[in-house]
């Protein structure tokens, strides 16, 4: 299909900043590829970087642009990926900058980070101050759930401990906390930015030289940058680079909670590059009635008689959760069997979603669709690998031990999973007899036979490994430990798989691989069937021919939080209900139930959301 | 803008314990056979070409060590932007930097660089010797040192495109190369860029050649009807035979090819019949051509630019010294980088002494050193413009001894044969004559900074010791002689025709000039005819005391210095008394070298004294 004109323009836009505001469904991925291609073969010389907001947008983008007959050699010359993997690698090849370590190992794990916490809370020093705090806290889980938001939130302005204006205590407990991890050679996500942004601001001749070997940055998403990223992008570029292409919708910032803020591209970016503005708001995704509605929440005045299908969009109130989950299910039932006249192919159950403010309300949808043989799915979004059996818990923290000697927090782990004492273990002269000492006289004995096959610097070839514990198996496991046991086995093996997909032979280290399932590269792609029930925030992308949007009363969507905070967080949730609707393709059906189950027993009756006021009622 | 390759350091590849040096545009390698240059090269050209061409060999091992699979050998090597006469500069050419990117570039505050190491190790993964190469992001003071990315990565496509090492090895032949299609000839002149209608033409051509060929000659024309019947024999049906004079097709062009040369009214001869000087210096020329060739398919890309080293050995070989001149002259002017390693002093003539690299051996490590120039001395041209001019041979000596008279010149070799019972060359010993008085200097210059053990003998006149305490100051800061035990002073003020007559030798310097004269009675013939005549020194000969012969054969010696030290030398070494063979103060010399070369006294029969 060809482009439209304004897409070629912006595809054709070769030096100077541009900033395009594509709205849902406009082909913006489509643009960023061609744009991408077309600097290609303009130039003979020099690197694109495209910066994603996710792992799966950066791999969508790197197939499209393998798979293009005449992009061909010249892939070699695009760097695609998150902010976070592009910063990692500023941090491994220039961390020695900042005084880093260039094995520095990456902390990911929510309650990795808690416990280093909560160990840096109660240590004996700070025992009669630090210590007291915890012991006063009702939920101290909660405590530490909230500090390390702080210390995220910090880290995202870029607020270092000593400059950081929060109340005592906090700072020193940031401190001591960041202290601890760099003790063990070790950073936490936050730290990937922060880092990176300290390489490039500190080092001038190292953004210098970026800027030369990438002509061209495009940026996606740009909606959703933070202090952090718009910093970084800003150290990058420092006073002379203007090759910069930020893509966004307003209308579709949802990671406030984040510290996200559309405000980095439409005003900071427009003020300090002043870029050439495009704007591409021609929906090629969705039907009349469902862009008609998502204007009312924009508040566009588009122009929509162009739109070759008329589609649907209505609103029902239903008597209660169970009435709307059924309600739900009779109509996918009749899709299926009858079709739509503005639906060309037969339906399935993989065009349909279902998406509602958060996982609780789905309650009564997934009963209702395991009774009536539905079938649906959650959709996942993680990072990391969780393991199902202490073995391959124990495998992980092997890895994690080779990877970084200085790495105390999982030494700890590890000598408690074998119930070891730590001591016993210092005298070791390096790290692979310190694992064999550890393990061995342990249930854990048999996997001292992966040791021969890691190398730290060298190559890994990660199916010898997965060969060695398979052929070790202790023969005395019951059916279930091996049935738990293959499964994990099955899961690295399935993240190795993915790896190996788009890291050449030469570049397969322990640590790559590593830091690869940290920051999510070795994801499944969805390859789940049936119908997909999603927040907003997991619909980010998607598009299904039929949306259902459920639990859509005032208190719910939007959310209580917002409406009483009003303002910002307001907008924010009507943003969530414009991307939702904009998952629509030709169909959407927004409901809410009449009365609502509370937590605690009782009923509660519902106004409609403030949201679909403006929709037609079904008849 | 280009870039050169301004460092390099070697720890544990072959013969090179641990090694590092700057590079220049042009390097001259200079020492001794069996050095480790070729060595060198190697490792240079294993550290650009990316190639994984190794084995445990490779790895230095000392005589009694055995092979620990731990041990590595490492090759770093240093790029830098330079100008084109290679001075380095701060930041690389935008093509250079889209060609290495940002995974090879380093930035710093002296500039930009980019750091290679090359590691020959053991991998117990694959169970055999590897290859890696790695980052360097600081170069440090060391090996060790050093600051090396851990991820290994791979060359870029542009390194490997746009880097390029060439070797030429000491044996090459271009009639050796003619039947090689790897050779550099052989892919320069199999690289047709023709349409296919030239194609066609040209082997219509050929073919037509060739059938015209064949039909004239009728021997020619019956063998292939003769030979065409194993057709019929092997049961072929459908087969023919073709006797082809010439090839073909134009790939197979090159199979046949000759170089013929014209000498001025001769005919044209096959190149294998000229000599090996010409055959030799032709390969070089088809480098040359092969580069040329690549740089002309650049040009098409106007930003595109090549670095290249042409790692060299011996360009002298076969040839006379003026034809060396000429072919160092193309070497210079090849565009790139350039490490030569030679054997001829014309060549060392020819370039600077801040070009020149000295290798050599002690106990089977290799160590190599760079001429650094003095900030005090501004001369340096000059004073390697004297040495060389006057011996170049000192470049490659294991030891130097320096005197100041022809005379000592010719007669220490001689006891130098007696003592050793060998010749000087045979130790690698360069005894030489600096050329008259105040000359030290320069030589001394030359052999401390390339690290050359080195002896003095020397006169005791007061103006000799004069010189050479002035000399060993000025190069060494050592005041006195008598602090070095490699400066043999002769005493009592006398010189070297002196001293033998004071330690007795009198009867056989007679004895060996009367020989060479064939006339025994010289002495007293010169009694006769300068008795009462004044010396140069307005003193009176009076040769009739008691003494009086003695005194005329010191003022005979002293006429008549260098004629006559040679035959006396070997008159003294053919001693029948043993002890005497060699004269106390030269033993002493002699002893000294010994210990400074290394030589086992053991070796040397010992003179009972």
């Amino acid at each position: 299909m060809k482009l439209s004109a304004k897409q070629q323009q912006i595809v054709e836009h070769m030096d100077g900043a541009m900033l395009v505001k594509a709205g849902p469904g406009s082909g913006k991925t489509r643009v960023l590829t061609e744009r991408i291609k077309y600097l290609l073969s303009a130039k003979k010389r020099g690197k694109v970087l495209a910066l994603t907001f996710s792992n799966m947008a950066a791999e969508e983008m790197r197939s499209r642009l393998e798979n293009d007959p005449q992009v061909g050699e010249a892939i070699e010359r695009v760097t695609i990926g998150t902010i976070h993997s592009f910063c990692l690698d500023i941090i491994q090849s220039r961390g020695y900058l900042i005084g880093l370590r260039p094995d520095i190992s990456l902390f990911e794990n929510e309650n990795d980070r808690k416990a280093i916490l909560r160990s840096v809370i109660s240590e004996k020093a700070d025992e009669a101050e630090f210590g007291m705090i915890l012991q006063r806290e009702e939920k101290p889980e909660i405590f530490l759930s909230r500090c390390l938001s702080m210390i995220s939130e910090q880290k995202r302005s870029l607020i270092s401990p000593d400059l950081c204006n929060v109340a005592d205590p906090f700072p020193r407990i940031y401190q001591k906390y960041n202290n601890m991890l760099q003790n063990q050679n070790a950073m936490d996500f936050d730290d990937i930015l922060f880092y990176a942004y300290r390489i490039l601001a500190e080092n001038l001749d190292v953004a210098k030289l970026y800027n030369s070997v990438y002509r061209y940055v495009c940026i996606d998403e740009s909606q959703d940058l933070n202090n952090a990223q718009y910093s970084f992008i800003q150290a990058f570029c420092g006073s002379d680079y203007h090759n910069i292409m930020m893509v966004g919708d307003e209308n579709q910032s949802i990671y406030a909670f984040n510290g996200s803020n559309s405000k980095y591209m439409s005003d900071l970016f427009v003020r300090d590059f002043h870029p050439t503005v495009y704007t591409l708001d021609e929906n090629f995704r969705s039907a009349k009635q469902i862009i008609q509605f998502s204007n009312t929440l924009t508040g566009n005045a588009d122009d929509v008689s162009k739109y070759v299908f008329d589609g649907k969009l209505t609103r029902t109130v239903y008597d209660n959760e169970l009435a709307e989950a059924q309600a739900v299910r009779s109509t996918i039932e009749n899709l299926i069997a009858l079709g739509h006249k503005d639906i060309e192919n037969p339906l399935k159950y993989e065009d349909f979603a279902v998406i509602a403010r958060n996982k609780y309300v789905f309650s009564q949808v997934e009963n209702v669709f395991t009774d009536g043989n539905i079938p649906f799915f959650y959709k996942k979004t993680q990072s990391g690998i969780t393991c199902e059996t202490d073995y391959m818990v124990a495998f992980d923290l092997i890895f994690r031990l080779m990877m970084n000697p200085m790495d105390l927090y999982h030494k700890q782990k590890l000598c408690k999973l074998v119930s070891q004492d730590i001591f016993a273990a210092e005298n070791c002269s390096d790290t692979k007899s310190l694992i064999r000492q550890l393990l061995s006289d342990s249930k854990y004995s048999w996997m001292n036979s992966i040791l021969p096959h890691i190398s730290l610097d060298g190559v890994i070839d990660f199916d010898k490994i997965i060969g060695a514990l398979k052929d070790n198996l202790p023969i005395d496991l019951t059916d279930d430990e091996r049935y738990l046991l293959e499964k994990d086995i099955n899961e690295w093996q399935k993240h190795w798989s993915r790896f190996k997909g788009h890291v050449a032979r030469e570049n397969r280290t322990l640590i790559s691989f590593r830091n690869a399932i940290s920051l999510g590269k070795t994801q499944e792609i969805d390859t789940e069937t049936g119908v997909a029930l999603l927040t907003a925030h997991m619909s980010k992308g998607l598009e299904f021919e039929v949306v259902f949007i459920i639990g859509l009363s005032e208190g719910t969507f939007p959310d209580y939080r917002a409406v009483n905070s009003g303002g910002e967080a307001l907008t924010q949730e009507k943003n969530n209900m414009y991307v939702a609707v904009t998952r629509a393709k030709r169909l959407c059906y927004l409901s809410y139930p009449q009365i609502k189950m509370m937590p605690w027993g009782s009923d509660k009756r519902q106004d409609p959301s403030r949201f679909i006021i403006q929709a037609p009622t079904s008849k | 803008m280009p870039i050169i390759l301004s460092k390099v350091r070697i720890s544990n590849y072959r013969s090179i314990e641990y090694l590092s040096l700057e590079l220049k545009l042009l390097n001259l390698l200079i020492g001794q056979n069996n050095t480790g240059k070729t060595n060198f090269l190697k490792a240079i050209n294993l550290a650009i070409s990316g190639s994984t061409d190794i084995s445990e060999d490779d790895i230095f091992v000392t005589q009694d060590e055995r092979l620990e699979r731990t041990k590595t050998a490492v090759i770093d090597i240093f790029f830098q932007p330079s100008d084109d006469s290679g001075n380095t500069c701060a930041e690389f050419s935008v093509f250079w930097i889209d060609e290495f990117t940002q995974s090879w570039i380093t930035t710093s505050t002296d500039g930009n660089f980019v750091g290679i190491r090359t590691e020959i190790k053991f991998d117990p993964i694959k169970d055999s010797y590897g290859i890696s190469r790695r980052c360097i992001r600081e170069w440090g003071k060391s090996v060790e040192d050093a600051t090396i990315e851990t991820k290994r990565i791979v060359f870029t496509e542009g390194m490997r495109a746009y880097l390029q090492s060439f070797y030429m090895d000491a044996n090459r032949d271009i009639v050796q190369d003619l039947r090689n299609r790897k050779s550099y000839f052989g892919r320069v002149t199999s690289n047709y860029d023709l349409t296919e209608e030239t194609i066609k033409e040209i082997e219509a051509q050929l073919n037509t050649a060739n059938a015209k060929i064949i039909e004239s000659i009728p021997s020619l024309q019956q063998t292939k009807e003769r030979i065409s019947s194993i057709g019929k024999t092997i049961g072929a049906s459908n087969s023919s035979i073709e006797i082809e004079p010439l090839a073909r097709k134009i790939t197979d062009l090159n199979k046949g090819m000759e170089i013929v040369m014209k000498d001025g009214n001769a005919a044209f001869f096959p190149i294998a019949q000229h000599g090996y000087g010409t055959r030799s210096w032709i390969s070089f020329l088809t480098l040359s051509a092969f580069v040329e060739n690549k740089n002309q398919k650049l040009k098409d890309d106007d930003e595109a630019e090549q670095f290249i080293m042409l790692t060299m050995e011996e360009p002298e070989a076969h040839l006379h010294p003026q034809a060396q001149r000429q072919l160092f002259e193309q070497i210079s002017h090849f565009a790139g980088q350039k490490i030569v390693s030679t054997h001829s002093p014309s060549i060392i003539a020819q370039s600077s002494l801040t070009d020149a690299i000295h290798f050599s051996k002690r106990d089977g490590k290799t160590y190599a050193i760079r001429y650094k120039a003095d900030e005090n001395n501004n001369d340096i041209d000059k004073i390697f413009r004297e040495v060389i001019n006057a011996r170049a041979e000192i470049l490659f000596a294991s030891a130097v001894v320096l005197c100041e008279g022809i005379t000592e010149e010719q007669a220490l070799p001689v006891y130098f044969t007696e003592f050793f019972k060998c010749a000087p060359s045979s130790l690698g010993v360069s005894i030489i004559n600096t050329g008259g008085k105040s000359k030290y200097k320069p030589f001394l210059s030359l052999v401390k900074d390339f690290d050359i053990p080195w002896f003095i003998f020397s006169d005791g006149e007061a103006e000799a010791i004069a010189d050479v305490n002035s000399a060993i100051k000025e190069v060494f800061g050592v005041d006195d002689y008598n602090k070095l035990n490699n400066v043999i002073v002769l005493e009592n003020g006398e010189d070297y025709e002196d001293y033998l007559i004071s330690e007795g030798y009198s009867d056989l310097i007679i004895e060996a000039i009367s020989e060479y004269e064939n006339n025994p009675s010289f002495l007293i013939s010169y009694i006769n005819c300068t008795n009462g005549q004044k010396r140069r020194d307005k003193s009176i000969r009076d040769y009739t005391h008691e003494n009086g012969q003695h005194d005329a054969l010191v003022d005979f010696c002293h006429n008549h210095k260098t004629k006559y030290a040679l035959p006396v030398a070997k008159k003294i070494t053919e001693n029948s008394d043993q002890g005497k063979r060699i004269p106390l103060k030269v033993r002493e010399l002699l002893s000294a070298i010994a210990d400074g070369i290394g030589v086992q006294k053991a070796l040397i029969v010992e003179d009972k004294l």
